[in-house]
């Protein structure tokens, strides 16, 4: 229990620490300096044993020296002034004869990072730039780099700038590379270092001397390279090309990433780089780590924005296995929806088919939505699976099929026949909200095909009271309305019923307000209601839209190899099932020919991305645009 | 670039940190702890988080999750492949990378992050140089040190820095010169109930241990090369050799390393060793399962499959499980509801088989899916993509090496679906 213990803890090292008898033996005097390190790592604050610890500092012991250095660079902040103290020993350590203890030093000394002590590290550090050894000066470079941000407000020192440019020519990689992190860090504010010929090319051709790190970093610095000719071009990029195939994921990516953004006015270039990392990109797929497949899936989603063909014989290779987490399934569940062609539609809907009854939920409802998306352009295999998962009686596959059909038919309508007739009985399984808003949706929307509409949407206009969704509660009101007009008989008790609910003892303002605008609507006659509420419907002559265009390269390539692709992944998913870009792509196109206010509404639609969801449902459940009600409502 | 390192168990014990900029608040893990709060399973924690101010990347390894913390854009992949580094480096030096090994070395590992970054980039990460800076705990030095006060820090600078092959110091001396090769294959597979293949390929390592004296220059052929796909080899294979004449030609590191990492991925060529023979029900009502499994040998090109052990992790609502094996022993864990089958040794005249009765909970519902059966398994001798070393070569000195190559196949991901 060290948070409990923690002041004994330090009390007792401050006694050992300034016993005499063990600051004479040093071997007990490290020990325990060791233990005030093991407290510092279990969270206990030490910070009050500065003053020792400052003192054991002055030792010929380079372990204890590091182990006293890991405190100091953690509390210094806190210490000012008693450390100091230790700069002194530190400047002395510095011009020890072993290379290995100078770079202890100098790294230390910019560790401390304390405003104060910068006059007193700046010449140790100018003098480390010019070091016989390598680790001195890799040391020093980083260490302009770490002062600079100390101060960020304050000049920069031009000699040292010019000496840093130097150094880039540097016989040892690491150091050049060191010397391009730090001109990056201090020279952010020009926009980093300066990429010209000369440098890019030298540091092109000593690409192959750094390690893989060194590597990466150049080469994202290099895209700021603009070649002054095609020839120069083409001589950068056969230099690069067998980096394009390296075997580390880190180096491949950044190579790609600077391919992409040198060739952004040669496609047929661009394309045949993507077509040269395949295989990379492939084997990082497979690769042992799961985050590194889980990067790689990522990034492979980007390249199909523009290349879809690109994987689509391997599709395979994204077939999940059993005990991958859940955020890889679905990523790769994702990538198969995108690969999907006429000759393997067969062979990955199968697989998808037996992930829906995963015992992980989420994997479950992505894989159904999955087998949603393919629906889009090939309706009828994946209407079969569904309509067969409906058969399992299972709450959470249910109402993750019922969503997904919903979003079918309004892309498919020629589908709504199967999803009328598998609809029967869904409502006694469904538990969760979003399902059944799903299913009145579906209900409103087909009701006369379906024989039980009627009595399904009486259970739940007899639970309305206990009922606390709002969604909920409008979607009722809006397929009750549908349902009265093709099966009045039937319907209109119950209608009765919730609409005087609805106005007269409901108290959110929106269902309040559509249930008047309903009632109000019912008063202008039959045929005006149906003209509302029966308007057109997704237009089945716009035929069936096979996912989306594809995208020029450019349009991602600034977000390759960073952490973009890989974030909001909840988001994604959900905008995949719900709202997705087809809804709002076919939103503009039925209504062309109404009045011209209508389009700064569209526009308020697309942009207020929180109302979205509720003007969407709205304008589902209609078809027709939401102006139209308002206009309504106003003359009313 | 990478700002801090937090260790943390997976029980959400954070253990270790280390910053190698400004000092961020442990507070910033509480975004992680929130996330694996709600992953549930460990495994399902998203490997990049966003906070407000900054993103966490985290790779899970041996029950450890490393998270780094960075305040600005850096290329994901980067960042995941050097933890996976460092904790290759904890491996390297500890033997294993768990909590209790790293909280025992807590030292050492000060020192190790220290030297691997530097102002949040990477600095030394190659093992070998790193081990001439910071010895690798041995029991014997350990106790030396407490004896003398001695320490683990090397007192000379690592001659490899400077040298030209940076992988591998000078003046290495030993009386019996000889380097041994060891070609290991996984199969990751995926097999349906009908026991097609649905997804197999071949995941192979070279490991070597070299122990030559000055600066050998080795080549080593293969029969075969043309198998190979995504080849990934040590730094010190020359990449243009491989390529214009398939042949790896190299100075090797001293001691144990990796020397290359490929796939075999095409289907026609992946040798499935075992076939199974699978059934799995259960019954809709009485709250009871049957199941009855036996495997056999496909093609083992003539080897002895060892090691067989069979897998399967049951649904929760089965309670206990009543089974005979004809060979080798089960057990079955009411915890995690997992049969494990010891097969030992595949006797092709007589199949093993494990069969018997499940009880269920009385009441549950049928489960939706039926367990998938989860293969181990060794083939000596054997490597199954049909790889062979057909030569080894040594230049540029003048001894006698002894040299020697050795074949292993063993199951990976090897999954049969039922």
């Amino acid at each position: 229990m060290p948070y409990l213990s923690g002041k004994e803890t330090v009390k007792e090292i401050r006694r050992a620490l300034s016993n005499p008898n063990i600051q004479s033996d040093p071997l007990r005097y490290r020990n325990t300096v060791l233990k005030v390190i093991r407290a510092m790592s279990q969270g206990v604050d030490v910070s009050d044993l500065f003053s020792e610890m400052v003192k054991a500092c002055a030792t010929v012991d380079v372990v204890q020296k590091k182990l006293v250095y890991v405190f100091l660079c953690s509390y210094a902040h806190l210490n000012p002034e008693l450390s100091l103290l230790v700069v002194n020993t530190l400047r002395k350590d510095c011009l020890d004869p072993n290379p290995m203890v100078r770079s202890l030093a100098l790294r230390s000394m910019t560790n401390l990072r304390l405003p104060s002590l910068v006059e007193y590290v700046e010449q140790p550090l100018t003098a480390g730039l010019r070091d016989r050894a390598a680790c001195v000066r890799r040391v020093a470079v980083l260490g302009w780099a770490k002062l600079h941000n100390l101060q960020p407000g304050s000049e920069i020192d031009a000699t040292v700038v010019n000496e840093l440019y130097s150094l880039l020519r540097d016989p040892d990689p690491v150091v050049m590379v060191n010397c391009l992190r730090a001109l990056e860090e201090i020279l952010k504010e020009e926009g980093g270092v300066v990429i010209n010929k000369p440098i890019t090319h030298h540091l092109l051709n000593r690409l192959k001397e750094c390690d893989i790190w060194g590597q990466s970093e150049v080469l994202r610095v290099l895209q700021r390279y603009r070649p002054q000719s095609e020839d120069e071009l083409f001589d950068i990029l056969s230099l690069l090309d067998s980096s394009l195939v390296s075997p580390h994921p880190p180096v491949m990516a950044a190579t790609l990433c600077l391919f992409l953004s040198l060739c952004s006015s040669l496609p047929a270039v661009s394309q045949a780089a993507l077509e040269r990392v395949r295989g990379s990109l492939l084997a990082a797929c497979g690769s042992g780590s799961r985050e590194m497949r889980f990067t790689a899936l990522c990034h492979i989603q980007l390249l199909l924005r523009s290349v879809p063909g690109l994987l689509g014989e391997h599709y395979k290779r994204f077939f999940c296995s059993y005990a991958e987490p859940a955020y890889i399934k679905r990523r790769k569940m994702q990538v198969l929806v995108e690969l999907v062609n006429d000759e393997n539609v067969v062979m990955i809907l199968d697989e998808l088919k037996g992930y829906c009854t995963d015992v992980n939920t989420d994997t479950a409802q992505a894989a159904i939505s999955a087998i949603g998306r393919i629906g889009r352009s090939y309706s009828d295999k994946c209407l079969e699976i569904l309509t067969g998962l409906l058969g399992l009686k299972r709450d959470q596959i249910t109402s993750a099929v019922v969503q997904t059909l919903c979003d079918l038919v309004w892309v498919c309508p020629q589908c709504s026949d199967t999803v009328s007739l598998a609809l029967e009985g869904c409502e006694e399984v469904l538990q969760d909200s979003q399902g059944k808003q799903a299913l009145l949706w579906l209900l409103g929307m087909y009701g006369e095909r379906v024989s039980s509409a009627p009595y399904t949407l009486e259970t739940f206009i007899d639970g309305v009271r206990s009922e606390a969704s709002l969604e909920m509660k409008m979607e009722l009101l809006t397929s009750t309305m549908k349902l009265f007009l093709c099966r009045p008989a039937e319907t209109q008790d119950m209608l009765g019923r919730l609409l005087h609910y609805c106005i007269e003892e409901e108290r959110d303002m929106c269902v309040r307000g559509q249930a008047l605008l309903y009632y109000r609507l019912l008063h202008c006659g039959i045929e005006e209601t149906r003209n509302v509420l029966q308007g057109r419907r997704s237009d089945p002559s716009m035929g069936v839209l096979i996912g989306r265009p594809t995208e020029p390269i450019n349009r991602w390539v600034s977000s390759f190899n960073t952490l973009e692709p890989l974030k909001h992944c909840s988001v994604e998913t959900e905008s995949a099932s719900r709202g997705s870009p087809e809804h709002l792509a076919s939103i503009p196109k039925p209504n062309t020919d109404l009045p011209d206010k209508l389009d700064c509404r569209q526009l308020e639609i697309v942009h207020s991305e929180e109302q979205l969801t509720i003007w969407e449902l709205n304008f589902r459940a209609l078809n027709v645009p939401t102006s139209v009600q308002i206009a309504k409502f106003i003359k009313q | 670039m990478i700002h801090s390192l937090f260790l943390i168990s997976h029980a959400g014990d954070l253990f270790l940190e280390k910053h190698w900029k400004s000092v961020i608040s442990r507070s910033v893990c509480d975004y992680f702890f929130e996330a694996k709060e709600k992953a549930g399973d460990p495994e399902n924690v998203a490997p990049v988080l966003q906070t407000p101010h900054h993103y966490l990347i985290s790779i899970y390894r041996g029950k450890l999750f490393f998270l780094s913390v960075t305040q600005t854009e850096v290329p994901p992949l980067f960042v995941i492949e050097f933890l996976h580094r460092v904790a290759d480096t904890f491996q390297d030096y500890f033997g294993e990378c768990s909590e209790s090994v790293i909280k025992e070395n807590t030292v050492t590992v000060y020192e190790l992050l220290e030297e691997m970054l530097d102002n949040g980039f990477p600095l030394a990460t190659e093992s070998n140089v790193l081990k001439e800076m910071i010895r690798p705990p041995t029991i014997l030095r350990s106790v030396v040190n407490t004896l003398t006060g001695g320490s683990n820090v090397g007192g000379i600078l690592p001659t490899g820095q400077l040298s030209n092959v940076p992988w591998r110091r000078v003046g290495v001396k030993y009386t019996n010169n000889e380097a041994y090769f060891d070609v290991i294959e996984e199969i990751d597979a995926i097999l349906d109930k009908s026991g097609t293949t649905v997804f197999a390929e071949i995941q192979g390592v070279i490991e070597a241990c070299v122990k030559l004296s000055g600066m050998p220059d080795l080549t080593l052929s293969f029969m075969n090369p043309r198998l190979l796909d995504d080849v990934s080899f040590h730094p010190c294979v020359r990449f243009k050799r491989w390529e214009s004449e398939r042949v790896m030609s190299f100075i090797p590191p001293d001691g144990n390393f990796r020397l290359m990492s490929y796939h075999v991925s095409s289907q026609n060529l992946v040798a499935i060793p075992v076939y199974v023979k699978q059934n799995i029900s259960f019954l809709e009502t009485g709250s009871c399962g049957r199941l009855d499994i036996t495997i056999g040998p496909k093609q083992t090109m003539g080897k002895m499959v060892e090691g067989l052990m069979v897998t399967i992790p049951m649904p929760k609502s089965v309670l206990s499980v009543n089974l005979i094996a004809t060979q080798g022993t089960y057990t079955f864990d009411l915890t995690t509801k997992v049969v494990l089958w010891d097969v030992g040794k595949l006797n092709p005249q007589k199949l093993p088989n494990l069969r018997g009765s499940l009880s269920m909970q009385v009441g549950a519902p049928k489960p939706e899916e039926n367990p998938s059966i989860n293969i181990d398994l060794k083939i000596q001798q054997l490597a199954i993509s049909g790889l062979k070393v057909s030569r080894l070569d040594m230049y540029g000195e003048k001894y006698k090496p002894f040299k020697g190559v050795k074949y292993v196949t063993k199951a990976g991901k090897f999954q049969v679906r039922t």
